[in-house]
């Protein structure tokens, strides 16, 4: 049973945009501060990237990568796999992972301040 | 039509319209809800507001197995009581009596024909008057189950009740409406 005389409470005609509008700044003011922590967070994984590539280079260094590298353009078609062997077990793995790690965070960071800046760019509704 | 379930999964993949068709499916009956526990347009309207910002945060973390219609009033009589304890407006004996005659709470389903009957004998005005003047609980549970058909359960997850309450405030709801009507028993 629908009671018509029950319903006679209307809200005003403008509720609607006031309560989408609300929303909208809710979602809005939240982007903003997600896209600020993201900010924080990848000048931190920025850091911590430079800080592990300088190491990196400075292993490959001292693993005489580098010196693998010029044997195979001198004679390494003759012992090409041989040397490829070497050069990967020359190559620092953990430190490698680790570098991999952190550009895969940063890519994640990069594309969660787009989203969020897109958010408060659009004035979006959407989470 | 899409269901409720079938727009939070659209809005929750990125359709934004999907949101705005299901605010625009409940403002009034949830408007209309808090109105009676609000007393007046301007509160029932901010909590009208705040009650659909709630919904919107927490729409991440609503279960598809509960009726959302049910999840909404929920949020709905909670930030009604929370506004009203920050203004006090709200008188907390008339809205949380707790039901004293328990023997009413084995009573049937009050059947919709009794406000039927004197919706039919009273004019629209009359009625609301005599609405107004029920406490804001027995407006709830009135509005709940007439207005918007909820049945007693739902109703008792609502207003956080057990069943044998609300079947027994509804029956006393209905007594007391008929008296200040002055309809007939």
């Amino acid at each position: 049973m629908k009671t018509e005389s029950l319903e006679a409470y209307k809200p005003s005609e403008n509720l609607y945009s006031k309560v989408l509008t609300n929303i909208r700044n809710k979602n809005v003011t939240n982007a903003k501060k997600r896209a600020s922590i993201f900010f924080l967070l990848g000048i931190l994984t920025l850091i911590a990237c430079i800080g592990w590539s300088r190491q990196i280079m400075a292993e490959i260094h001292q693993s005489g990568f580098y010196e693998y590298m010029k044997l195979i353009f001198s004679d390494g078609l003759s012992y090409w796999k041989e040397i490829g062997l070497s050069l990967l077990e020359s190559l620092p793995s953990d430190i490698g992972i680790i570098l991999l790690s952190i550009l895969f965070a940063m890519l994640m960071i990069v594309r969660q301040i787009f989203k969020n800046l897109n958010i408060i760019r659009k004035r979006s509704l959407t989470l | 039509m899409s269901t409720d379930q079938q727009l939070i999964s659209n809005y929750l993949s990125g359709d934004e319209e999907a949101l705005k068709e299901l605010i625009s499916r409940y403002l009034k009956p949830v408007y209309n809800f808090i109105y009676h526990l609000a007393g007046n347009k301007e509160n029932a309207e901010d909590i009208s507001q705040e009650t659909f910002v709630k919904a919107w945060k927490n729409l991440k973390k609503y279960n598809p197995e509960q009726n959302f219609k049910t999840w909404l009033f929920t949020i709905a009589r909670n930030t009604a009581i929370d506004w009203l304890r920050k203004k006090k407006s709200l008188v907390f004996s008339d809205f949380d009596s707790d039901d004293k005659n328990v023997m009413e709470s084995t009573l049937s389903d009050e059947s919709p024909q009794a406000l039927e009957e004197i919706i039919l004998s009273e004019d629209k005005k009359h009625l609301l008057e005599g609405i107004e003047k029920l406490s804001p609980m027995y407006q709830s549970i009135l509005t709940l189950r007439y207005n918007e058909e909820f049945t007693f359960k739902e109703i008792g997850e609502i207003l956080g009740k057990p069943l044998h309450t609300v079947k027994s405030q509804h029956r006393r709801a209905l007594i007391q409406l008929r008296k200040l009507l002055g309809a007939p028993n």
